[in-house]
C-alpha cells in the first residue's frame, strides 16, 4: 500500500511559485483560497531558502482529531481528505494544523468562514471519482487517473516531490549523498561538501571550484 | 492568555512521538523538525526587521509562518482538559443542584401571605433579563453541542444528521453572539449601581447569607451573592464576548496563536459562567418567592422583609407597598394568585 507524501527540497526550490499556480489552475480553487504557498526565509540574504508548503497529509493528522463533526478521513493511499457535506466551517482544523493548510472561503455568518478547503493531494473527495460534483467541491482527482499532484509534476527544478514515501525518500537520499551534506546544515551545505561533484555533473552543479 | 498557554506547555510535553509500527517515516520529518526548532529564532528576526526576512507571494493570515507549534498545545488543551473537564464540572454541578433541590429546597415553605406586594423589577428590567438569559442559554447549548457533540452525539445520530445540527448551531452561535454582547451592555447599564458594595455585605458573607447565626441581616436591593453573580456575569461575559469576536471575525488579520488564546478564554469563561448560572437557576427556584420578582415583577412583602430587609424598609417608607388588589388593577384582569401560586 502506498503512503503518499510531499517533500520539498529547500536546496532546489527557486521560489518560482509554479506549484502555486499549477494548483490553483488544476483545482479551480475558490477566490482567496491558496492550497499551496511558497515561503522564503532570509529573503535576499546569504543562506536564502524557499519551501513550498501545503497539507502534509499527516499520518496522525491533528485536524482530524479536533474536527467537531469528524469530517476527515485518510484514504488507502495515506491521503488526508475531508467531506465538505459534513464540514461546518468552524476553523478548528486551522488552529490545530502546524502548516497552515486549511483555508476558508468567505461564507457563513458575517461572511467570515465557509466550508474548509485544503490540498487533496489531487485526490478529489468522497464523491464518485471524476464526477463533476467532485471537481466542483474538491478539485481534480488525478490520483484516480494514475497521475501525481500537478504541483510536483510541474516543478521546474524537481524541488517538490510527491508520491509514495518510499520512492520520495529514496530520491531524496540519493540527492543528499550527492550533495555531501544534509539539509540540516542549511546555508552551508554546498560549502561544506566533502564529496567532489560527480564527473557527469561537472559544470552543471552549483559547486564552486 | 498567551502566558497561560506558555505555562501549560510542560503539561503537554509528555506526548509520545513514537511512530506506529509499519509506517514509513515522511522524508520531510527531519526538515520540519528543524524548521520547528528554528521557528522562534526566525520569528524574532521577523519582528526585528521592518519587512522581515520571511516572505511569501501568497497573501493571507499567517502565510509567512512556516510552522505553528502552538496548535498542538491548543489541541491538547481542548481534548485533555476542556472536553472532559467541562463534562465533569457541568455534569457535577447539574447533579448537585438537582440533588439539593430534591433533598432540601423542595420542602421549603413559600413566604407567608401578607396581601401586600412590592414592585421588584420593572417590565424593561424583566424583559432585559429574559432576553439576555435566552441568548445565554442558546449560546451555551449551541456551544456545548460543538464541544461535546463528537463524543456524545455522533455515535447516536450519525455524522450527516449531527453535521446539520452542528452547522445550524455554529451559524446561530455566530449570529447571536454579538447580540448577547449588546444585551450584556444594556444589562450592565441598568443594574450596575445597585450592585456596588454596601454596608452589611460582608456581614452577609460572614453568616453565609443567613445560614449561620441569628437575627436580621442588613440587606439592600441585592445581597452580596447576587452582586457577585452580577459582576461575574458582566466581567466574564464581557471576556467571553470579546474573545468570541476575535474568533468570529478572522478577517482582521489576527494570527492563529491569537485565536487559540481567544478560544482558551472563550471556553474557560463559558464553562465557568454556565456552572455559575446553574447555581443561579437553583437559587431562584429554591428560595420560594424569588422567581416571582423576575416573572411577574412583584414580590411578597414578607419575602422582601426576610431577604432584603433594608430595601423593604426603604420601599415601605417611600409608601410604595401595594395591596394585591392594586397590583391586579395595574395588570388588568389577570389573577395574581394564579400567577404567583407556582
Amino acid at each position: 500500500m502506498a503512503r503518499m507524501k510531499f517533500y520539498c527540497d529547500a536546496e532546489r526550490c527557486i521560489e518560482c511559485n509554479g506549484c502555486v499556480t499549477a494548483c490553483k489552475n488544476e483545482n479551480e480553487v475558490p477566490w482567496g483560497v491558496n492550497r499551496r504557498r511558497v515561503v522564503t526565509i532570509k529573503d535576499g540574504e546569504h543562506g536564502e531558502r524557499s519551501l513550498s508548503v501545503a497539507c502534509m497529509h499527516c499520518s496522525d493528522a491533528p485536524c482530524a482529531t479536533v474536527c467537531p463533526v469528524d469530517c476527515f478521513y485518510t484514504t488507502d493511499d495515506g491521503v488526508v481528505l475531508h467531506d465538505k457535506d459534513i464540514c461546518i466551517g468552524c476553523g478548528y482544523c486551522f488552529y490545530a494544523c502546524p502548516f497552515g493548510a486549511p483555508q476558508f472561503p468567505e461564507d457563513g455568518a458575517f461572511a467570515t468562514r465557509g466550508k474548509m478547503d485544503k490540498c487533496t493531494f489531487c485526490a478529489g473527495g468522497p464523491l464518485p471519482d471524476g464526477s463533476a460534483e467532485e471537481y466542483r467541491k474538491y478539485g481534480a482527482n488525478r490520483l484516480a487517473e494514475g497521475k501525481l499532484p500537478l504541483c510536483a509534476e510541474m516543478c521546474a527544478t524537481k524541488a517538490l516531490l510527491a508520491g509514495d514515501a518510499d520512492v520520495v525518500s529514496e530520491i531524496y537520499r540519493k540527492r543528499v549523498i550527492l550533495r555531501g551534506a544534509s539539509v540540516l546544515d542549511w546555508g552551508v551545505s554546498y560549502q561544506k561538501a566533502t564529496l567532489r561533484a560527480p564527473r557527469g555533473l561537472s559544470g552543471k552543479s552549483s559547486l564552486k571550484p | 492568555m498567551l502566558a497561560l498557554l506558555w505555562l501549560t506547555a510542560p503539561l503537554f510535553a509528555a506526548v509520545s512521538h513514537d511512530k506506529p509500527p509499519g509506517l514509513v517515516e515522511n522524508p520531510g520529518t527531519d526538515l520540519w523538525r528543524e524548521v520547528r526548532r528554528r521557528a522562534p529564532e526566525l520569528q524574532a528576526l521577523q519582528q526585528a526587521g521592518k519587512r522581515g526576512p520571511v516572505r511569501t507571494q501568497v497573501q493571507g493570515v499567517d502565510t509567512t509562518r512556516l510552522i505553528n507549534a502552538r496548535g498542538e498545545q491548543w489541541r491538547l488543551y481542548r481534548h485533555r482538559w476542556l472536553i472532559p473537564g467541562s463534562l465533569w464540572l457541568l455534569g457535577g454541578v447539574a447533579a448537585l443542584v438537582v440533588l439539593l433541590y430534591l433533598a432540601v429546597a423542595l420542602r421549603l415553605p413559600p413566604p407567608r401571605e401578607s396581601g401586600r406586594r412590592l414592585l421588584r423589577f420593572e417590565t424593561y428590567e424583566r424583559t432585559l433579563h429574559w432576553f439576555m438569559a435566552a441568548l445565554f442559554l442558546f449560546l451555551g447549548l449551541t456551544g456545548l453541542l460543538l464541544l461535546w457533540g463528537r463524543p456524545l452525539l455522533i455515535p447516536l445520530l450519525g455524522k450527516p444528521a449531527f453535521s446539520a445540527i452542528a452547522s445550524a448551531s455554529k451559524e446561530g452561535h455566530n449570529l447571536m453572539g454579538p447580540v448577547f454582547l449588546v444585551s450584556l451592555l444594556l444589562f450592565f447599564a441598568r443594574f450596575w449601581r445597585r450592585n456596588l458594595y454596601q454596608r452589611g455585605d460582608f456581614a452577609w458573607l460572614a453568616r453565609l447569607g443567613g445560614l449561620l447565626g441569628r437575627g436580621p441581616l442588613r440587606v439592600g436591593f441585592f445581597n452580596l451573592g447576587e452582586k457577585v453573580l452580577f459582576w461575574l456575569v458582566v466581567l466574564v461575559g464581557l471576556a467571553i464576548s470579546l474573545a468570541g469576536l476575535v474568533l468570529l471575525f478572522p478577517n482582521f488579520g489576527q494570527g492563529r496563536v491569537v485565536m487559540e488564546a481567544a478560544h482558551l478564554v472563550h471556553t474557560l469563561g463559558a464553562v465557568l459562567l454556565l456552572a455559575v448560572v446553574l447555581g443561579h437557576i437553583y437559587m431562584a427556584k429554591a428560595v420560594k418567592g424569588t422567581l416571582e420578582g423576575m416573572t411577574g415583577g412583584y414580590v411578597e412583602y414578607n419575602w422582601a422583609r426576610e431577604h432584603h430587609g433594608a430595601w423593604a424598609a426603604d420601599t415601605e417608607a417611600a409608601g410604595r407597598v401595594l395591596s394585591v388588589e392594586e397590583v391586579e388593577s395595574r395588570r388588568g384582569q389577570r389573577s395574581l394568585v394564579k400567577e404567583g401560586g407556582t
